[in-house]
């Protein structure tokens, strides 16, 4: 499902009026968030909930939103930009879009970023543009240590990549070289 | 052909680094280059190194060219795609720029400009192919160039990296588009490093050492020591830690070891080394004085 996380409650305030009405797609925010996280983000800002199922679903959609001062979207970013294009107001989105996450309770980790350039059967499976922080595609950096990120806590996705091929006796996939696009391949 | 590419695997070669200054004037450049010592191959300059603002790492390398110092020209793949990168190389190369080194670059997390916008399109092998693309007289998207050009292209090799496997293979991969020589980040154990050679040579057959210029970090005081123990990428063994902190004379006991270890790299055949002295010409010079 698509990631989202909630923008500075702090900062948006700045751009709310004092009676405001947040549109709630039905799909991804109740996917990365629960109802109750949903309603303080709204009562914080002062905001009513109007739930649509999936906005982007909908070339139809018709709420009436003249008695608000502001109309904040909660949903990815192609939610926001239909609700200003239908409603022809200037939506605040709610939250920031990231790419394609999975659950594994108690956190979300984002596993694709939609780049139109699929090649995971070439990776083991698994992908290195998303999942590596430089998104290098043919092997770890230097900063890889005991089989972890050098940004933080999160596995390298070439160590994983390197130990599934090893496990599947298949190392000389690991020497194949992965070309950008622009290169045609 | 450059001086880099005659002399290596033919003799014991030396290479420094000059980090570009962060500052817009030309003099405190010009005054590090004059201060190399007439004894180094090639000087490595970084394209601008730990994610931060300094000078570009091309135009440092065409003063060197301009002050009759041979270059090794490094090109990160974090600030410029492909056409920008191709575009450098054309002018570089056009420039007299021979030695290029194809590195990933740092993620900008560590660096001065946090919340960068980094590219990645090409990573160190994709960049290490594309230079063998134009020496072949075509970019990476399949044009003709009209003439071809003849870079002598390397990287960077880290042996301490982990899960080693990975990164054995991942420098066959980078043997396979064309690496001509490898620059080490920091060497401490010279064991380490030989073991490492050993294994690439059981995985694949054949030898790594002779294109390996083995990074050799001067170590002059404790302080430096115990910064240089929290970065990525220095694994300082604790008798040396344990011999500068003793030491009554700390910067002589540094460029005792650095000898010592310049003895062993010999020992295990490497092509060269790679001396950094903190762009201290001095300390550079007593060294190769004392080999």
């Amino acid at each position: 499902m698509i990631t989202l996380k909630i923008k500075d409650l702090g900062e948006l305030k700045k751009k709310v009026g004092k009676n405001n009405l947040m549109i709630v797609c039905s799909t991804c925010p109740y996917w990365n968030f629960s109802r109750e996280t949903v309603d303080e983000v709204a009562d914080k800002l002062n905001a009513g909930i109007f739930n649509v199922d999936r906005i982007c679903d909908r070339g139809d959609i018709s709420i009436d939103v003249l008695d608000y001062d502001s109309v904040l979207v909660f949903s990815c970013g192609a939610g926001t930009q239909i609700i200003s294009e239908a409603l022809d107001i200037q939506a605040i989105p709610a939250a920031d879009t990231y790419a394609l996450g999975v659950n594994f309770g108690e956190t979300i980790q984002t596993y694709c970023r939609a780049c139109g350039n699929c090649i995971l059967d070439e990776t083991a499976g698994l992908c290195p543009l998303t999942r590596c922080p430089k998104g290098l595609l043919n092997g770890p950096c230097g900063g890889m240590q005991k089989g972890m990120c050098e940004l933080g806590e999160q596995p390298c996705v070439w160590a994983l990549i390197y130990r599934r091929m090893e496990k599947k006796h298949n190392l000389d996939g690991f020497l194949k070289i992965n070309m950008p696009p622009v290169s045609g391949k | 052909m450059s001086e880099l590419m005659k002399r290596l695997g033919n003799e014991f070669i030396y290479t420094t680094e000059l980090i570009p200054p962060k500052v817009p004037d030309l003099q405190p450049l010009n005054k590090a280059i004059s201060d190399l010592d007439y004894r180094i191959t090639a000087v490595y300059v970084p394209d601008l190194p730990a994610a931060s603002l300094c000078m570009s790492s091309f135009f440092c390398s065409l003063q060197l060219i301009t002050q009759g110092v041979e270059p090794v020209y490094q090109i990160n793949c974090r600030d410029r795609n492909s056409l920008a990168i191709e575009s450098n190389l054309l002018a570089a190369y056009a420039s007299g720029i021979v030695n290029v080194s194809a590195v990933s670059g740092e993620h900008p997390a560590g660096g001065d400009h946090v919340g960068l916008k980094t590219v990645y399109e090409l990573d160190s092998i994709t960049l290490l192919k594309s230079i063998d693309y134009l020496n072949k007289g075509r970019d990476i998207a399949g044009n003709t160039l009209l003439k071809k050009v003849g870079f002598f292209a390397g990287s960077d090799l880290s042996i301490h990296s982990n899960p080693a496997g990975a990164q054995l293979y991942k420098t066959r991969k980078k043997n396979a588009v064309g690496a001509g020589f490898f620059h080490t980040r920091p060497v401490y154990s010279i064991d380490k490093l030989s073991s490492f050679f050993d294994e690439y040579r059981k995985l694949f057959g054949e030898d790594l050492n002779v294109k390996a210029i083995v990074g050799i970090q001067s170590l002059t005081s404790i302080e430096q020591v115990n910064y240089l123990r929290k970065q990525p990428n220095h694994v300082i063994p604790v008798k040396i830690v344990k011999r500068i902190r003793e030491s009554g004379n700390p910067r002589e006991d540094g460029i005792q070891l650095t000898l010592e270890q310049i003895d062993e790299i010999k020992e295990i055949n490497a092509a060269g080394v790679h001396l950094l002295c903190g762009g201290d010409a001095g300390l550079t010079e007593e060294i190769l004085n004392r080999i």
